[in-house]
Order: structure tokens, then C-alpha cells, then sequence
């Protein structure tokens, strides 16, 4: 019944001239046009006005979105226009859900417009991502303008429009809307494009952007693929965590990429993101793959094949093929798709020793869970010259209760033992938006804090822990401890070893989104080689907070001059594994005093 | 720990004198203890010495038990120089820790007071802020060397500055931090008492535990109102003890700290759970408890039976998506759906709770 259509967004005049050239010309447009229905993906609106686009959480909902992130102020229509076969009256269907649901208005709510016509029903109603009915619209235009009208500035969120002669919803099923949105799509099961490297590296944090140089230095090809417009993962301007640790033996290449010690949330970030961004582009031998993220990984017999990738807007992809992968994705999904053996939560004191008598339960249990570190959204202020008000938020303070901020931190943290800081992602930031919104407005009814406004709030989740990967040796507190130091030390570290605790474990009445750190104060501690490359797929390597690790081996190494130095390893462990053509567990098995000596080389290099 | 503080003045001998050991009570003490538990003591005897690292001074640490026998708690006689540019001051005072090594209170003599650097007497507020200081573990004294703490003409290392402004928020202590936690002019006492009282003497005092436990020591964590004892005494259970204990464990689960309280509920055998102790006290009253608590006993509701989950399904809308999941993946195996099935369609018709789409598939199932 339905027409295969592909999306056909414009951006701007311009641009629109020229594609309705190309397509009076060629003939054959990308967007092949159907005669009863058309699916327009959100995130593919060329003019996003005041959207941003959400990659997040495909894993759990299917898609990249747009979220109207205005922080209580409206933000701007995202607009695309479309080629339509036939004219008539087309009902119309956004995929989108109520963020918050409960006794009030709906935050993020929205509205569909169609050639400057709005649609009937407001959306952003129903809890669940679903199919929400707009309203029908006669189109009797072969070019269609739709745009989606932000009523709230609360992050009312749209994955897709579906427009259809017939009233017919699309499925709701997540796995039938996968398949049915390949049908509309006319998506092929694998990827258009393949391309092939010598490299491979996943996740453009710090530890990813360290393997990258470190390895096309080394004279390797490398793919760089990361899902964000900007790289440095918790340390970029889109999340502003500053970096802290040492350098070890990288300082050359990690002055590159590191942040100042500004204070977290600070806008400063976005100096040191042009300054990681150009010094990233310098380097010759790195592809870069800005706003694509990887969505599989296959391996056959232990050894990954290739990474798939998708575009966050065009919706274009790539299969991505090389003999080495490195995952420094944060959350360890190369690993998870491959199907390396990964591990989530916290041990049991008992498994490796990990006691610190002190904090008991707190620092490490006695009986396993998943009580992990939490993640945490930053937020800055400033005070303007006049006051400013700030939109009532019901549906934020069951959450931020009485509590009033002005400012936000590191300890602005949401973990809890119902949530998985992964398949639970878009609760948890949610959670964090609702801390932020409420404790913000409640400050706001103190006369002292009326000039100020919400200069900037992330819609990132900083996350400090999730899947951990797991490889030859599996780096514990015990290591930290008994100040083990291995023949294949490759990362050091000096910073104290800390571990976040929620602080309403210890009184109920904190509020849920605080958290408080143990430090544990420790001499030079030492990772080895053998955590930062797994254990049962042959070929794939693990930089940052997914490596080898326990739960409270993660509480010192986490941080991103550490992780950075565990991609800096990596990527030269790569380039020995390209030289001898063996997989990273042979470099050290047998070329371990090269590969030391390499390592030692760098600390001589300054900046 | 208690809540409250007391402090308590003997100024006068008591019958303690009559025992073979005499029990410290001529000093004004700042105390973690109720007047109750500090009548009880009775019997003091000298256990083992340990040794200020600062000083090398060795000092005597005494066990306090009641009549019978009991250990309550530990003492030591302290004096000790705090001493700063080569001049030292003696420093006389009492310390207390519990049977687990936690510090509880001080103790100073009316003829030996505290001063300060500049020989001013503490004042009343200074003696609770120092009793406040070193109940906290985690103080920055614990974290810096004396020198960090009071030239400022010292760089600390780890003292992150950027644009002139000092940001550091993450590895420790700003200067305002220090002086909020000690006492003004008292820095050299409070960080030479802070690690008496947090130091090496703890650890001592833990390791000597085993040596003192048994059942009456055991019995008597249990039922004291000490939470750290009570945690100890479930720590040391076994599955048959929890069985035979558990009419003093359900009290501690319910007024308990979240963490104490989810650490005894990860710890309970899982056949616990279908005590008719554990339905009554805990599934009926699931309303008062943290989150993570209730995630804990709906994990477990499985094991339970099908009065857990009739009260259970009271608090349908308390419920986190997770935590409804949960719930109606534990009545599936109870087999207790058409049990709740009244609380299951309220909930579902109620029309204003966030996840009653997960209660309708379910309902759809069994319809």
C-alpha cells in the first residue's frame, strides 16, 4: 500500500533552489516520492532553528530526536520542506512523548505545522514514546514546508512526522518500527557506503582522540567516528567537565586535547574545544566523523569485522572495516555488540579485596549490585542587569523538592538502583533537567537571586560509569592498594581515588540528585596493558571508562587525563599490532620491550 | 549513633572506685553516649598500647565493660605536646571510641584546659566544635599535612587556580573548609587530636574486635539503638542466626539508614522473604521506605508470598517504570495476578499514572 519514500529536507532558500534544480534536472531525486505516504525523520530538518539533535538513547528508543532544549523559552520552528507526489488530504502522526507526565501540563509540548497551517493537536501528551496523532491536512502544493513549533522552551522532543492518506498509525513495537522504518526508508539491511582502515576507533572523548593521534602518528589510517559536532566527550563544550589527572607519559599529546582547570559547567570550555578541534584537524592520517554514531559491531570468530555507523541527521551510513578496533565509546558498545565479556555494577568486596574499612558498604559492598556512579548534567548561570523571571515548573519540584541552587557542580549526580545508567539514560537526564528546572526556579523566589537566568544547561548526560570491558587483567583498587606495578605499566596516575555515593543513602532527606565523593588518598598507581584490550575478541582494544576494570578500580581512573593516557597506549599499541600484523595480545607476549620502549620515547617529546 | 549530645559532669567519686580498675570520671566529657549506657560502665582494664606516629608517644588503651563484663567502650588518657615552631604546649584530655573504633566523645579536666595558640581558653562553643570535628571521619585534617593546613604562604600542590580565583572543587579542601571544621586559633590541637582520634588507635581497637565478640557481644549490638553495632551484628550473621534474629532485624530494615537498610536487605536469605514478618512489617509498609528499598523488596517479592503482594499493590503509584516492572514480573510468578487485580484496574483506570500502559498489556494478558 505504501509508497518507499526517502526524506528530502532543505535548509535554507538557497539550498532549496539548488536541490529543486538538481531534481528538475537529474530527475531522479534522493527522495523518491510515493503517492500515499512519507516519513520525515526530525533530525533531519536542515534548518533546525532552535532544536537540538539528541543521539543519546537510539538504543533505547529507537532514533536521534529533536528537542526543543530552550531552557523555559520557546525555542525557534526547525523547518524542512518535502517533494509530494500527489495532492490531498494527508493525516499526519509525530513520534514523541510526555517527558514528565503527571498532574500538570504536559513540558514539552509542541505543534506540527504544515505550509504555515498548524495541526490540530498539541503534541508531547502520551508517556511513551509513541505515535501521537497531529491532526489531517489537505496539501495541494507539490512542495510541502513542515516546521515544529516549540509552545514550551521544556524540551519537547519529536523522533519523526509520518504523513499518510490513510489513518493508519505506524507500529509502536519498537523492532516493527525498526523494520517498518527501513521499509519507508528503503533502507538496504546493510550500509550504502564501506570503507576500510587500518584503525578503527570508536568515541571521540579524550581517550579516543589520544588512540587516534597516537596511531596516525604511528603512520596508521584512522577512522575517528563520533556521534557529537564537536569532539572531547565529558570535556567538550557540550558537557564542560575539566580534565583532571596526570599526563604520564603523554603529555605531549594530551596538552593537545585537555581542558584548564576552569570550574565544571564554565564556559571556558568552548576556548579549549577550538583548541582540541584545530589541533585534532592537524593531524594528517585521522578521518574524522563528526555527528556519526555507531549502531553494530560483528565479529566472526572473536574478530570484529566491522563497525556500522550512521549520520545523526542525514540518516546516511557507513560499515566501517579494519583489522583493529578500539572502543572508547564510554559505554562499551563496540565491546557489548561484538560480544566481548563485559561486566556492570559493583563487585563484591570479597572478589578482589577492594575493602576500604572506613566507608564499608559505601566504598564496596559486601554482597554484589548495581549500585554504580551516577551521571550528571552541568549548568551555568549569570545575573543580568534587570530581573529576570523564570517559568513555574510543577512538574520539576517533586524532584528538586525545597531545594534551591543557583550554580551546579560535579556532586549534581543521579544514580539509583532502579536505573541503568544506560538502558535508563533518557530517565536519568530527564531526572537532571527536573533538578536543574526546579531547584533553579525555587531559588528564583528569593528576592537576592532575581537577576539571575539560565545562561546554560546541558542536555548531555556526563556519565562516570556503565560497561565495563573486560580483558587480561582486570585493574582493581587492589592494584592501587598494594602499589602493584606491572611490566607492561602503560598509565599512571597520582590523582586520589575517588567514588561517588548518592548522600541521601546516608540521609533521607537529600535531595536525590546529590552526590558526595570518598576520596582515598594514594601514591603513584599503575595500569597495565593487559586493561585496555579485551579478553575474548581478538582485535579490539578499550580506552577510557569502559576498560578493564572493577567497580572501584574506576574510582581513580575515570578521570580524563588518565583516560586520555590509556588511548595514547592504545594507539601505539595499535601501530606495533599493524607493524608485525598480530592482534593486541601478542604485542605483549612478544613485542613488549618495543612497545615499553615506545611508550618511555614519548615522555621526551614536549609539546 | 545517638543523636543527641550529651555532656555529663562527674565531679564527684562514684562506686566505680570499689572495682579493680579505675573508671575515668572526673572530667567534663563530650559524648556520642547516652547517660543510661555511661552508667553501665563499670570495669576498666588496660588492653593494649598504641602510638602516636607525630610524637612517638605511647599511650594506654583501656577497655570499659559493665559489671558483668560487657565491653562498651574504649578509653585512653591523653597527653600529648602540640607543638608548632618548637614551642610545645602539654594538651590533657580523655578519649572514648566505641567497640568498633569509631570516636564518640572527649573528655577534659577542669584544671587542664584547652587553650588556643595564643593561650586563650577554648569557650563552650569551641569544646563542641571540637567534639564535632573529630566525629567527622572524612575531615580535611585527615586529608592534608599540618603544614597544608596553615602557612599560607605554602603552595599546596593540589591547589587549582584558574584565572587567579581558587576553583578546586574536586580533590579537596578550600581554606574556607578548613576553617569552618576547626576550632579558630586551635589548629595545632584540633589536628593533633583529630589524629588520636582517627589515627592508628582505631585500627588497634578493630583488630582486638574479634578477640571481645561473642554471643552476649553479639546480642547486644543487635539490640542496642547503635546503628554501626547493629550493622555489625548483622555482618557477622550466618543464614540460621538471621532466622532465629529476625524479629530484631525487621526493626533495624525499617528505622535504619537507606544504606544500612538496603545492605540488610541484599543480605537476607532469600527464603526470608516469605516470612510472615517480612510481609506484615516491611511489604505493608513499603510507603515510608527509600527508593532503592523499595527497588530491593520488589526484587525479592518473588520469594515472598501473596499477602507481600497484595500490600505491595497498594503503592502502585509510587512506583518508578522500573520498579512497576518489577512488580508485575512478581505477581506473574506468585501467581497472585488476580489477587491485585482490583489494585492492578484502579491503577489502570485511574487515567493520570505515568506507566498504567504497562499495567494494561498485563491486564490484556490475563483478560
Amino acid at each position: 500500500m505504501f509508497e518507499k519514500v526517502r526524506k528530502c529536507p532543505k535548509q535554507n532558500t538557497n539550498l532549496r533552489s539548488v536541490i529543486l534544480f538538481f531534481f528538475l534536472i537529474v530527475g531522479m531525486p534522493l527522495t523518491l516520492l510515493c503517492q500515499n505516504d512519507f516519513l520525515i525523520e526530525a533530525e533531519s530538518f536542515l534548518d533546525k532553528g532552535g532544536w537540538v539533535t539528541d543521539p543519546q538513547f537510539i538504543q533505547q528508543m529507537g532514533s536521534t530526536y529533536l528537542m526543543a532544549h530552550g531552557m523555559g523559552h520557546p525555542v525557534a520552528d526547525a523547518t524542512t520542506q518535502m517533494d509530494v507526489a500527489e495532492t490531498g488530504i494527508y493525516f499526519v502522526w509525530a513520534r514523541t512523548r510526555n517527558w514528565i507526565p503527571g498532574k500538570w501540563e504536559a513540558p514539552g509540548r509542541f505543534k506540527v505545522t504544515v505550509n504555515g497551517t498548524a495541526l490540530e493537536n498539541t503534541l508531547g501528551l502520551h508517556p511513551k514514546w509513541n505515535w501521537e496523532y497531529a491532526g489531517q491536512i489537505e496539501i495541494d502544493t507539490k512542495i510541502v514546508v513542515v516546521s515544529l513549533h516549540d509552545l514550551t522552551g521544556f524540551n519537547g522532543r519529536c523522533d519523526a512526522i509520518y504523513f499518510s492518506k490513510e489513518k493508519i498509525a505506524p507500529p509502536e513495537d519498537l523492532t516493527d518500527l525498526e523494520i517498518w522504518r527501513q521499509e519507508k526508508l528503503q533502507e538496504p539491511s546493510s550500509p550504502e557506503a564501506e570503507l576500510t582502515y587500518d584503525l578503527v576507533v570508536t568515541g571521540g572523548g579524550l581517550a579516543g582522540c589520544a588512540s587516534a593521534i597516537a596511531a596516525a602518528e604511528s603512520g596508521l589510517k584512522v577512522a575517528l567516528i563520533h556521534d557529537r559536532p564537536v569532539l572531547g566527550g565529558n570535556a567538550s563544550s557540550e558537557i564542560r567537565v575539566h580534565t583532571l589527572g596526570i599526563y604520564g607519559k603523554f603529555e605531549r599529546i594530551l596538552s593537545m586535547i585537555d581542558t584548564e582547570h576552569y570550574p565544571n559547567g564554565s564556559v571556558e570550555a568552548v576556548i579549549d574545544q577550538e583548541r582540541r578541534d584545530a589541533n585534532m584537524k592537524k593531524i594528517s592520517n585521522i578521518d574524522i566523523y563528526l555527528n556519526w554514531r555507531a549502531y553494530d559491531a560483528v565479529s566472526e570468530d572473536d574478530v570484529i569485522q566491522y563497525v556500522d555507523a550512521r549520520h545523526t541527521s542525514n540518516g546516511e551510513r557507513i560499515r566501517f572495516k579494519a583489522p583493529l578496533f578500539v572502543d572508547s565509546s564510554g559505554d562499551g558498545w563496540i565491546g557489548y555488540w561484538s560480544g566481548a565479556e563485559y561486566s556492570y555494577g559493583r563487585e563484591s568486596v570479597y572478589t578482589y579485596g577492594e575493602e576500604w574499612e572506613e566507608w564499608g558498604e559505601l566504598w564496596s559492598p559486601e554482597e554484589p549490585d548495581n549500585a554504580v556512579m551516577g551521571s550528571s548534567i552541568l549548568f551555568q548561570t549569570v545575573q543580568d542587569s534587570v530581573a529576570v523571571t523564570f517559568p513555574d515548573v510543577p512538574w520539576a519540584l517533586p524532584v528538586a523538592k525545597g531545594h534551591k541552587a543557583v550554580a551546579g557542580e560535579w556532586y549534581w549526580e543521579f544514580s539509583r538502583n532502579d536505573l541503568h545508567q544506560i538502558h535508563d539514560g533518557e530517565q536519568i537526564r530527564d531526572h537532571m533537567l527536573r533538578a536543574i528546572y526546579g531547584s533553579f526556579s525555587n531559588a528564583k523566589s528569593d528576592k537576592e537571586n532575581q537577576f539571575y537566568k539560565l545562561k546554560w544547561v546541558s542536555y548531555l548526560l556526563g556519565k562516570r560509569e556503565s560497561r565495563r570491558l573486560v580483558g587480561d587483567h582486570v585493574f582493581t583498587f587492589r592494584d592501587v592498594l598494594d602499589k602493584r606495578q606491572f611490566k607492561d605499566s602503560v598509565v599512571q596516575e597520582i590523582r586520589e581515588v575517588d567514588i561517588h555515593f548518592q548522600q541521601n543513602l546516608l540521609d533521607d532527606s537529600k535531595p536525590d540528585f546529590l552526590s558526595k565523593a570518598l576520596f582515598y588518598k594514594t601514591e603513584m598507581y599503575y595500569i597495565p596493558y593487559r586493561s585496555l584490550y579485551s579478553k575474548n575478541i581478538k582485535n579490539l582494544f578499550m580506552a577510557g571508562r569502559c576498560f578493564s576494570t572493577s567497580h572501584a578500580g574506576l574510582g581513580g581512573p575515570r578521570v580524563m587525563r588518565t583516560t586520555g593516557q590509556m588511548g595514547a597506549a592504545v594507539g601505539f599499541a595499535a601501530a606495533l599490532c599493524h607493524k608485525y600484523k598480530v592482534n593486541p595480545r601478542t604485542i605483549y607476549q612478544s613485542y613488549l620491550d618495543e612497545y615499553m620502549q615506545v611508550i618511555e620515547n614519548q615522555q621526551w617529546l614536549r609539546p | 549513633m545517638h543523636k543527641f549530645l550529651v555532656v555529663i559532669c562527674f565531679m564527684s567519686c562514684s562506686t566505680a572506685l570499689l572495682y579493680q580498675k579505675l573508671v575515668p570520671n572526673n572530667s567534663t566529657k563530650h559524648f556520642e553516649l547516652s547517660e543510661e549506657d555511661w552508667k553501665r560502665v563499670s570495669i576498666s582494664n588496660p588492653v593494649f598500647s598504641f602510638k602516636n606516629p607525630d610524637t612517638l608517644i605511647t599511650h594506654q588503651m583501656h577497655l570499659l565493660s559493665d559489671a558483668s563484663g560487657v565491653p562498651l567502650l574504649y578509653y585512653a588518657d591523653i597527653l600529648t605536646p602540640v607543638c608548632i615552631d618548637g614551642l610545645c604546649k602539654p594538651v590533657y584530655v580523655e578519649l572514648y571510641w566505641n567497640l568498633l573504633g569509631q570516636y564518640i566523645g572527649y573528655g577534659d579536666y577542669p584544671d587542664k584546659v584547652l587553650t588556643k595558640y595564643d593561650h586563650d581558653k577554648f569557650e563552650e562553643r569551641d569544646y563542641l566544635k571540637l567534639h564535632n570535628l573529630l566525629l567527622d571521619k572524612s575531615s580535611v585534617l585527615g586529608r592534608r599535612q599540618l603544614s597544608q593546613l596553615y602557612d599560607k604562604n605554602t603552595v599546596r600542590t593540589d591547589t587549582i587556580k584558574f584565572k587567579g580565583v581558587e576553583v578546586d572543587a574536586i580533590s579537596g579542601a578550600t581554606r574556607k573548609e578548613i576553617k569552618q571544621a576547626i576550632v579558630e586559633g586551635g589548629l595545632y590541637s584540633c589536628y593533633t587530636l583529630w589524629h588520636l582520634a582517627n589515627g592508628s588507635a582505631k585500627e588497634l581497637i578493630l583488630d582486638n574486635l574479634a578477640a571481645i565478640y561473642s554471643p552476649t557481644v553479639s546480642d547486644y549490638f543487635l539490640k542496642s539503638n547503635h546503628q554501626e553495632y547493629q550493622y555489625h551484628a548483622i555482618q557477622e550473621m550466618d543464614v540460621d542466626e538471621f532466622d532465629s534474629k529476625l524479629e530484631h532485624i525487621v526493626p533495624f530494615i525499617k528505622t535504619g539508614t537507606p544504606l544500612m537498610r538496603s545492605y540488610v536487605l541484599k543480605k537476607m536469605p532469600k527464603e526470608m522473604f516469605n516470612n510472615p514478618l517480612v510481609s506484615e512489617q516491611l511489604y505493608k509498609n513499603m510507603s515510608s521506605f527509600d527508593f532503592n528499598a523499595k527497588t530491593l523488596l520488589l526484587n525479592n517479592l518473588s520469594y515472598s508470598n501473596e499477602s507481600a503482594a497484595v500490600y505491595a499493590s497498594a503503592f502502585l503509584p509510587s512506583f518508578s517504570k522500573n520498579q512497576l516492572s518489577l512488580f508485575l514480573k512478581a505477581i506473574q510468578e506468585l501467581d497472585a495476578v488476580e489477587l491485585v487485580k482490583e489494585n492492578l484496574l484502579m491503577y489502570s483506570k485511574a487515567g493520570n499514572h505515568n506507566y498504567s500502559f504497562l499495567v494494561d498489556d498485563l491486564l490484556e494478558l490475563y483478560n
